[in-house]
């Protein structure tokens, strides 16, 4: 028996004093003290106060903690009663995705019960053991003032961010999102949170193989152990094709896989899932699974992978839902046709081609670049490279489900609800409206939870056996086995006259999809789509091929495609000044796109059709730019004191969408409650990144009703109507609108019925704050509940119910403009970025905040990727630093001293208010600003990520 | 996974509780962590263990307990200079709050925050005998595997030396692929490091080179260094072969010329 003393209770538990403190803190209930890293003392959301002080709770022994006074962050405040820390944090807007907020907000409590007035330095260290992947660090900092400033005059003094539309209550200010007093106190929020106490626990058997066909699989010996309940494999699991890609159906990605194939195509695919009764039982079941392999040969890289007579990824028949080319007899004929190899199907076709490892490739342009090149005063040609880089959520993908009453509940920790329900009713022949997807709280997805990569299989399980399945990655398993970055070969030619006029543009990307084609088109196709419509070039070509290999898998990554294109084609650009002698700044100044100008390069890149040419809209590109020269004062040459650090700056003009016009689709539904509130209810999927809020402040808005009387169900399937989901920068333009025609269509319903009870004329009637109408002709006043009470009495007209669905063909596309001052250390390659500013047109910032923790967390984010992170895979595919402390993600202790984010003020005419997207596109400028600026510091091009230490180094001829 | 946990509360239970198939838990963050090659049977926590804690001043040297954390390390008026710096090498505070000196030294890793310091001014480190003595061995020895699994029970140190260090990681929090930390005595420089995946490693004809010739070229001591046969540096996650040794011969020749002075 243990005891010990737990926010003040005494407590004693009958545990193992060889198992972990968290464990033990589950036990009393203590669900916030989260698991990020598997007891790998990283992440730190497992972070408590043991006598006091911040210990990792996954690193102490249960039996060491005898008599210890334990503090956890549930102790700090509930969601109706927070502390001036968790107000702060969330004022702050640093409440994201949220996952370790309250190991965060506990950090900072014990920061400042020890230091009332802590330095930045302090702040700095207090914070040096916590992973931020969505935020990043910056806004702690605010925080930290606002706390100082609040306990030091009882209010705020600092300014939280830019406010905008003076003439508006809720958009454009600064309000607590409205999941963030929940996310922040460490309420129940997230998948792990609704597991029910009678759960089985499901593990996957992973291939140590990269490439081999699954021959036999033993499972009797594991079948034996009590306590196992199904062991799932390809040759008892449902016979049907699909693909992970939560994208709008039918798909512009190949359906290449089953539940579990034949045939595994990476190192970590999936062998065998085994669902039994405890955790310890279904891993001990695993380990005696016996599989017999034939082990191919594989293929790692694009240049493998197009090599002649290259082992094929997919060897299987190909077929075509529509569109099949006449020649399909004879091209199958070349293939194996394998039984264990499936096949491929395609929706329609996407010039994929197997035979080549070819998943899907798009060619086209407009004018004439070879002319453009043969009449320009330079040409630059250059090759740059990216590695494969994992999203690392610090909730790793989990997935619970049940069934009830002959209806599957999943509860999913995902960007695409209604993809969920789609692709778990084909895979258990389930209908829809047998499926019910609660999308809980999601603790960071960046693009991976855009694809369906545990809810498939944990679904099945629970359809399979009929028990409440739980399924958790692992850390490892968030490498080797989930959506990564694709890798890309990004081959720019560009020419341009000593104007500093561009003439012409030629990308060559490579892609590399790994073993199946998820996104395969979509992601690279970004890297063209949504960086040659920056440039008033008049040729433009593209050819982009995207090549199946047997590494672990690609999909979906804030900024898709994007910003491997802006760093081919920004470096280039560079390089192209560079040769000319033009400056760079005057070269992007006179080349960027403007409001009006045609986009006619967009015709060939639409997403497996035909793209929709559209002329540039609201446009905040030029004023970035000026902004960003001002504020990082270009041109002036930085000195440092030590010889060896050499001192530059580079920045890249960036853009993006708001996204898919013609593709993607949102509803809402409002409803007018019995007292006068107001229930939105969204097929939106919130991912931390504030949507609901969006929804409420535009709810709030229009109906000019409170925010406190505003509730956004979203994310349901059972209660929100269809929304593609949350990709491609979707949610604040398609999501918000859908929430913006259903608010209005509930103004109008009120403003009629207001009008019926009055017996007066519509037209006189208006909505007045808050929440009332008010007759202009007569100056009568109806509260909203007079209304819906009046209506619903029995002898009204009924509940005031307003549907709102959202398509269009206008884009609203965000642009921007990132600088960076980095220090180069030309004998040892070291990198430091000192300065980093993301300046961004997104409209109008609906929540200014979060909209600053968005910049700073994507460029933060990017700034890792630009410099540290790289998936490493061993001659046999194995992902070889597949942990945080290996794989090398930015902390703290990365970000710039000093990082700015500025919003450029543009109103948008087809946005929410105005409003564009913001995430994603800060994941754009990073790489070619760091790039130019180490060019500018030394005089070398680093052609590809990571720009490490050892590449410098050789580039400057110190190393071969 | 271990059967039993034994909280030691002196130093002499402890070291009685140490069979084949036991090991000591110091922090906890080498030994509990993901991947750790720990598998012992028996864990004896060393956390309740009286007089491990203490940091002391006597006679020119310091003595610290074994159970001090980085974070006393850095807090301690006591602490010398250099050796406050090797300890924040560790990034991470709430690490630093857990992580022990003496657990750093015992997991002996090739990325050690804090061994190659420690050699560099020729740490003395107190042992525990199975039978209740003590002795004293130089950390040199002990990094040579003498000793290795007895418990320790402090570190001394001289309170003043002329001592800098230099660690490369990916990020702050990644593992360093070289930290290497160089002292100056009567006799000439020191020089230690501890180089990921290689080991802990003395460079005694660096420190030949530089007290033959104090005013040696870059270029030969790379030159040197890049042909060294006895240093079994090889391609892997953290760099090529060819990058570490280039990366120990100019923080080598940085290191020195900190240390005498010869800054430009």
């Amino acid at each position: 028996m243990i005891s010990c003393t737990i926010n003040g209770k005494k407590r004693s538990f009958d545990i193992d004093p060889t198992k972990r403190l968290r464990e033990m803190l589950l036990m009393n209930g203590n669900f916030a003290v989260r698991d990020s890293d598997d007891a790998e003392g990283f992440c730190g959301s497992d972070t408590v106060l043991l006598d006091g002080t911040p210990v990792f709770s996954n690193l102490v022994l249960a039996g060491e903690v005898e008599g210890c006074e334990i503090r956890t962050p549930d102790s700090l405040g509930d969601s109706m009663h927070l502390s001036v820390v968790q107000q702060a944090l969330i004022d702050a807007g640093v409440v994201q995705s949220a996952y370790n907020a309250p190991a965060a907000a506990l950090l900072m409590t014990w920061l400042f019960e020890n230091d009332p007035e802590p330095s930045r330095e302090a702040v700095k260290d207090a914070l040096s053991g916590i992973f931020i992947r969505d935020a990043s660090y910056e806004q702690y900092y605010l925080a930290a003032e606002l706390i100082k400033e609040k306990n030091k005059y009882g209010e705020y003094k600092s300014e939280i961010a830019p406010e905008f539309r003076p003439h508006l209550k809720a958009v454009g200010k600064n309000m607590p999102k409205v999941d963030a007093p929940q996310l922040v106190s460490g309420e129940r929020a997230f998948v792990e949170d609704y597991v029910d106490s009678d759960t089985c626990y499901m593990v996957v058997l992973r291939s140590p193989y990269a490439h081999a066909y699954v021959n036999k699989i033993d499972t009797s010996k594991a079948e034996a152990l009590p306590g196992v309940i199904k062991i799932i494999t390809a040759y008892n699991c449902p016979d049907v094709t699909y693909m992970s890609a939560g994208q709008g159906n039918p798909e512009p990605s190949p359906h290449d896989r089953k539940l579990l194939n034949k045939k595994v195509r990476h190192v970590g695919d999936r062998v065998a899932a085994i669902v039994a009764e405890t955790l310890e039982e279904a891993i001990k079941a695993r380990d005696l699974i016996e599989v017999e392999y034939e082990p191919l040969p594989a293929v790692f890289t694009v240049e493998e992978a197009m090599a002649e007579g290259a082992p094929l990824v997919h060897n299987g028949y190909v077929e075509y839902n529509a569109g099949a080319p006449d020649d399909l007899d004879e091209y199958n004929a070349k293939l194996s046709g394998d039984e264990r190899e499936g096949h491929v199907l395609y929706q329609f076709p996407l010039n994929g081609d197997v035979l080549h490892n070819v998943a899907a490739a798009n060619h086209g342009g407009i004018g004439d670049v070879d002319k453009a090149f043969a009449e320009a005063d330079a040409v630059v040609e250059a090759t740059y490279q990216t590695s494969q880089i994992q999203h690392t959520p610090l909730e790793t993908h989990i997935c619970f489900s049940k069934m009830e009453n002959g209806r599957l509940i999943i509860y999913a920790s995902t960007q695409v609800p209604y993809h969920v329900r789609r692709i778990v009713s084909w895979v258990t022949g389930l209908s829809e409206n047998k499926i019910h997807v609660i999308k809980t709280r999601v603790g960071g997805g960046y693009g991976s939870k855009q694809d369906i990569l545990v809810e498939d299989l944990t679904g099945y399980a629970s359809f399979a056996t009929g028990r409440p399945v739980l399924y958790h990655n692992t850390r490892e398993e968030e490498f080797i086995a989930n959506s990564t970055r694709h890798p890309m070969r990004v081959h720019v030619k560009m020419g341009g006259n000593k104007d500093g006029q561009i003439t012409g543009i030629y990308m060559k990307v490579d892609a590399n999809t790994g073993p199946y084609g998820n996104h395969a088109l979509t992601v690279p196709m970004n890297s063209c789509s949504k960086t040659l419509p920056l440039f008033k070039c008049d040729n433009m070509k593209y050819d982009l091929t995207i090549y199946y290999t047997n590494t672990p898998p690609a999909g979906a990554y804030q900024g898709y495609g994007t910003p491997k294109g802006t760093y081919g084609l920004m470096m280039a650009m560079c390089e192209l000044a560079d040769k000319l002698g033009v400056d760079y700044k005057e070269m992007v100044l006179k080349n960027h796109v403007e409001e009006g100008y045609m986009l006619e390069i967009l015709k060939g890149l639409g997403e497996g059709r035909e793209g929709n040419v559209v002329s540039v809209g609201s446009c905040g590109l030029r004023e970035a730019v000026e902004k960003g020269c001002e504020m990082i004062e270009w041109g002036k040459r930085e000195e440092s004191d030590d010889p060896d650090w050499k001192i530059g700056k580079g920045f890249a003009m960036i853009m993006q969408g708001s996204g898919l016009p013609g593709l993607d689709h949102a509803n809402a539904i409002a409803k007018l409650e019995m007292d006068g509130s107001v229930i939105i209810t969204s097929g939106a999927a919130d991912i931390g990144t504030g949507l609901d809020t969006i929804i409420a402040k535009v709810t709030s808005d229009i109906l000019c009703l409170p925010m406190n009387l505003i509730t956004v169900i979203s994310g349901d399937t059972d209660s929100g109507a269809f929304d593609t989901g949350s990709y491609a920068s979707s949610g604040t333009f398609f999501s918000g609108n859908a929430a913006v025609v259903a608010a209005t269509n509930l103004k109008e319903k009120i403003l009629d019925e207001a009008g019926y009870q009055l017996e007066e004329s519509v037209e006189d009637m208006e909505l007045r704050w808050p929440g009332e109408v008010h007759s202009k002709k007569t100056g009568e006043v109806l509260s909203f509940y007079d209304i819906i009470h009046t209506s619903t009495s029995g002898t009204g007209r009924g509940h005031l119910i307003a549907p709102g669905s959202f398509t269009t063909t206008a884009a609203s596309v965000p642009y921007g403009a990132h600088f960076a001052q980095v220090a180069v250390n030309i004998k040892t390659g070291e990198v430091k970025v000192q300065k980093f500013y993301a300046l961004q047109d997104a409209g109008t910032p609906i929540n200014p905040e979060a909209a600053l923790c968005q910049m700073y967390g994507a460029a933060l984010k990017s700034i890792g990727h630009t410099l540290y992170e790289d998936m490493k895979l061993d001659e046999n595919g194995t992902c070889v630093n597949a942990n945080m402390t290996d794989y090398g993600v930015p902390m703290i202790s990365e970000q710039p001293d000093d990082f700015k984010a500025v919003l450029i003020d543009v109103d948008d005419p087809d946005g929410p208010f105005g409003a564009k997207s913001i995430s994603e596109i800060a994941c754009n400028g990073a790489a070619p600003a760091i790039g130019n600026a180490i060019h500018d510091a030394c005089g070398v091009w680093i052609r590809s990520w990571p720009m490490t230490p050892e590449k410098i180094l050789r580039e400057l001829g110190k190393i071969k | 996974m271990a059967r039993e946990l034994i909280i030691a509360k002196t130093v002499a239970e402890a070291v009685a509780a140490k069979t084949g198939s036991a090991t000591f838990v110091a922090g906890g963050t080498e030994v509990n962590r993901l991947g750790s090659p720990n598998d012992a049977d028996v864990l004896i926590s060393l956390k309740r263990c009286s007089g491990l804690s203490d940091i002391s001043t006597d006679s020119g040297y310091v003595t610290i307990g074994s159970m001090c954390t980085f974070q006393q390390l850095v807090e301690s008026a006591e602490t010398p200079e250099y050796l406050r710096e090797a300890a924040l090498f560790m990034a991470s505070r709430t690490k630093r709050n857990m992580a022990t000196i003496g657990g750093n030294i015992a997991s002996l890793r090739s990325d050690s925050y804090l061994i190659p310091t420690l050699m560099a001014v020729g740490a003395v480190l107190e042992m525990a005998g199975k039978d209740g003595s003590s002795n004293r061995i130089g950390i040199a020895e002990y990094v040579d595997g003498n000793e290795v699994g007895s418990l320790i029970v402090s570190v001394t140190i001289p309170s003043e030396a002329k001592v800098v260090s230099k660690r490369y990681a990916n990020t702050a929090q990644s593992h360093a692929v070289l930290t290497m930390s160089a002292s100056l005595s009567e006799e000439g420089i020191w020089l230690d490091g501890a180089v990921k995946n290689v080991g802990l490693l003395h460079f005694c004809d660096l420190e030949k080179a530089f007290r033959d010739d104090p005013d040696i070229s870059e270029e030969k001591i790379i030159e040197m260094v890049r042909s060294c046969t006895g240093l079994h540096t090889a391609d892997d996650m953290f760099g090529s072969d060819e990058y570490k040794r280039y990366l120990i011969a100019v923080t080598a020749y940085d290191l020195h010329k900190r240390l005498t002075g010869k800054e430009a």
